[in-house]
């Protein structure tokens, strides 16, 4: 009920003071506070552990298929989430401008009175085209610039957010392992503050 | 005469208070958005090893001025600017109402999310610099 009333106010704001587009891009700020609401638990996610899980998979199961290969970190499927696109540069961790206005959105849904006291997790994945623990590597330091990005630019409290990438151990689609839908980043909300 | 001399300062006051104003009810995705529709093409062309994050993106701009579209020049600037008074102004938003938070928000004190909701709902009971600094945080 609250929530309607502070979006109403803010679409008009923003529709009377910019144009159509902008508006609109303020209310998938909106959508991104409803995905990553209303977690009932806290949960016990360490990231450094979850990148170390992956890891030791990797090294213990060099073998392991990608076609059907399960998650490594199951228990993430059960948060409150949402997967956003974020374009990289090619084979690197630079973000490139077309996704600084989606940095941006999830910044300013983070500030909501709605998940202002909640901590995230930004994981960065890859499909399974290339060597896995590469991957693993790639996908962290993406997740990372992420983060970057969220406490210095936006100034969201490092406190707040965690970054983890899991390479191409936890597959969108795991029948079919190099598809585009695998590469991708989650904000997963994972406890409150204090 | 004398007429003139007073209008010419009240039109340049109004003007200087009038482009901050403006620039400071933006969301981070719209100065993100004003920042890439300049300079899309000069961060990708001169930037383009260098992430948002750490600054690194301005200062690339900046260190690169010459080679960088006057558009974009100003345009940063402005979209920097107004990134860096929405994230003071949310941060700063909970102690500037700290004391009408304790007049009003009593029986809410589960978290800065639910004091803050609470401060934004009660709009007609809370003080003026309160609301000033829930307006500049882009609240409402």
């Amino acid at each position: 009920m609250n929530r309607f009333l502070i979006a109403t106010v803010a679409a008009f704001t923003l529709a009377i003071s910019q144009q159509g587009a902008v508006a609109q891009g303020k209310l998938d700020t909106d959508d991104i506070v409803d995905s990553l609401r209303g977690l009932e638990q806290q949960a016990q996610i360490s990231a450094p552990a979850l990148y170390q899980r992956a890891l030791a998979r990797i090294k213990a199961e060099p073998g392991m298929s990608a076609v059907g290969r399960p998650s490594v970190a199951e228990e993430l499927n059960k948060l409150p989430q949402l997967t956003v696109e974020i374009q990289f540069n090619f084979d690197s961790d630079i973000i490139r401008p077309a996704s600084y206005r989606t940095l941006g959105r999830i910044a300013d849904a983070l500030y909501h009175p709605y998940l202002l006291d909640y901590k995230f997790l930004v994981v960065g994945h890859t499909d399974a085209t290339g060597k896995r623990e590469y991957n693993l590597k790639l996908s962290q330091r993406r997740a990372n610039a992420i983060r970057e990005a969220l406490v210095t630019t936006f100034r969201i409290s490092p406190a707040r957010v965690a970054a983890v990438g899991l390479g191409e151990e936890q597959l969108q689609d795991p029948a079919q392992p190099t598809a585009a839908v695998n590469r991708r980043v989650q904000l997963i909300a994972t406890g409150k503050i204090k | 005469m004398k007429q003139y001399w007073l209008a010419v300062p009240i039109i340049l006051a109004g003007l200087i208070f009038a482009l901050p104003a403006r620039a400071q009810t933006m969301s981070f995705a719209d100065a993100a958005e004003v920042l890439v529709a300049a300079c899309g093409v000069d961060i990708e062309k001169h930037c383009g090893n260098v992430n948002l994050g750490g600054g690194k993106i301005k200062a690339c701009l900046e260190r690169n001025s010459a080679k960088v579209a006057a558009g974009c020049k100003s345009s940063a600037a402005q979209a920097f600017a107004s990134l860096q008074r929405r994230a003071q102004a949310r941060i700063d938003v909970l102690r500037v109402c700290d004391r009408d938070a304790a007049r009003l928000c009593q029986g809410v004190q589960r978290g800065d999310g639910q004091i803050l909701e609470c401060m934004i709902m009660a709009r007609r009971a809370v003080s003026p610099p309160c609301n000033q600094a829930i307006t500049d945080a882009g609240y409402r």
